[in-house]
């Protein structure tokens, strides 16, 4: 049991490894989409940025809680409790999202919002694909 | 314009509300799953824990799609 505790905390580190791999792409694919359309208008570049950076920085929180190299004892390993902190991390995740949309719904004029959304659609499209690319065992389904 | 405006209203939070509750059936099957899993083999429970990240990106990404146009047409269009 110890040896297979030891291999699926292994796993977790390689997802990890993967994600934040995956985070780097989609950042650097948001600025130069950003930087392609800011060419064309200021206002479809900085709202292309700001649609990725909606999607990217929740989804970095979220990551960077469930994926995290930490101790955690084995009175804490149970089913409940792990379950509680996956729920917990994604309601934070969907608050932060939700902020960021209203944030810049309200704040930021002039805004393309068909350059937002679509930069946001494609982010997430892009993160798909590089999960099923980076491994085909990665998603076990 | 006031009718125009209230239809724009109801519009918003018909796709937050929706968005919601699609969300929220996708989440409990996941976390159902997630239990019977942890529940049969509880030292998988890191791996499960991976696995159910990345299933949840797929699974809240159309949602949170749909709070996005929402709050467009809450606070930017209505």
């Amino acid at each position: 049991m110890l040896k297979n505790s030891r291999k699926t905390r292994g796993h977790t580190q390689v997802v990890r490894q993967k994600t934040l791999k995956i985070l780097f792409v989609q950042l650097v694919v948001i600025c130069c989409i950003a930087l392609l359309l800011s060419f064309k208008s200021w206002a479809i570049g900085y709202s292309a940025l700001l649609g990725g950076l909606i999607y990217l920085l929740p989804y970095s929180y979220l990551a960077n809680r469930i994926l995290t190299k930490r101790r955690i004892t084995d009175a804490e390993n149970t089913p409940n409790r792990a379950l509680a902190e996956l729920y917990i991390g994604q309601i934070w995740k969907m608050v932060i999202t939700a902020m960021l949309f209203a944030l810049v719904f309200v704040l930021v004029k002039p805004l393309s919002p068909f350059s937002l959304f679509g930069t946001y659609i494609a982010i997430q499209a892009l993160g798909w694909w590089l999960q099923m690319r980076a491994d085909k065992r990665f998603i076990k389904l | 314009m006031e009718l125009a405006s209230a239809i724009l209203y109801i519009a918003g939070a018909l796709m937050l509300g929706l968005g919601a509750v699609g969300a929220a059936i996708g989440v409990g099957i996941l976390g159902g799953k997630f239990l019977e899993g942890a529940a049969r083999q509880p030292e998988l429970i890191p791996m499960l824990r991976t696995q159910f990240f990345i299933v949840m990106g797929l699974v809240d990404a159309v949602p949170m799609i749909g709070v996005g146009l929402g709050m467009y047409v809450l606070f930017a269009v209505a």
